[in-house]
């Protein structure tokens, strides 16, 4: 009897952590591509990505939520998306942020789609063209 | 009577060291007591400004923040964000023109008094070569 009590015990609170656990995504920006793109030539476009802030590094944590510490990665997920394709830019970026709640906090993520694209590289004399790949 | 004299003096002492202690935590609470800070991304842009040539060289990245002070949530303190001036200035002081790669954050940290608005940037300064 004691045991069936305690095993109700833990249902109903991960029941409650599950419900009070919840997740919103906001918009952040839109942009034509991460870098300037008027002095270089898109050799490939090599199709959408997606790069993701990792969650377990804690970097857009918040304490209650309310308390945040550090700021979340740009960088990161930028690094993540450019990762996936082995590209050097990204093209039609959309940005935005992902808000997961949780009892004690939140966590920001924040997500980075866009087309990878390769440059050709100009060799120093900038008349040849080298394809960079 | 000289009791009652007594003691009045020793109650208006308490309310004395009441007031200051009061004050004193007040001071306290307000310079220390974060209710909540919160950061959140703002953007990615090419460039702060329009490239006006093809050819810049890179001189290293920068990063810098901007900020602002409303007393009480809402009476302005300090000049609003200029972002645009801010960039300039600091680009310029790296022997730059411009500020390509740019990453904005926007946090906001709500004390007792009133709030602080800060805008991170970051981005690689170039200066442009004619």
């Amino acid at each position: 009897m004691k045991k069936n009590m305690r095993i109700l015990i833990m249902l109903f609170t991960l029941c409650c952590v599950i419900l009070v656990s919840s997740c919103a995504t906001t918009p952040v920006s839109v942009t034509a591509s991460n870098t300037p793109l008027h002095d270089k030539i898109i050799a490939e476009n090599l199709g959408k990505v997606e790069g993701k802030t990792d969650l377990l590094t804690f970097q857009g944590f918040s304490i209650l939520g309310v308390w945040m510490l550090g700021k979340p990665d740009i960088q990161e997920a930028l690094d993540n998306a450019l990762a996936q394709k082995k590209a050097d830019a990204l093209i039609n970026i959309k940005c935005y942020e992902t808000y997961y709640y949780f009892l004690f906090g939140s966590i920001t993520q924040v997500v980075i789609e866009g087309e990878a694209v390769k440059f050709i590289k100009i060799t120093s004399d900038g008349t040849n063209f080298d394809s960079g790949y | 009577m000289e009791q009652i004299l007594t003691a009045g003096i020793k109650y208006m002492r308490s309310i004395k060291n009441s007031f200051i202690f009061g004050l004193l935590l007040l001071c306290v609470c307000s310079l220390s007591a974060c209710l909540g800070i919160n950061t959140h991304v703002k953007g990615i842009e090419p460039s702060a400004r329009p490239l006006t040539t093809e050819k810049y060289e890179v001189i290293g990245p920068a990063e810098f923040k901007i900020s602002s002070f409303k007393l009480l949530w809402f009476i302005p303190v300090t000049p609003g964000l200029k972002i645009h001036e801010t960039i300039d200035e600091n680009v310029s002081n790296k022997g730059g023109d411009n500020l390509i790669e740019m990453q904005l954050w926007h946090e906001r940290q709500y004390w007792i008094v009133g709030t602080v608005e800060i805008v991170h940037v970051k981005g690689l300064v170039i200066r442009t070569l004619d």
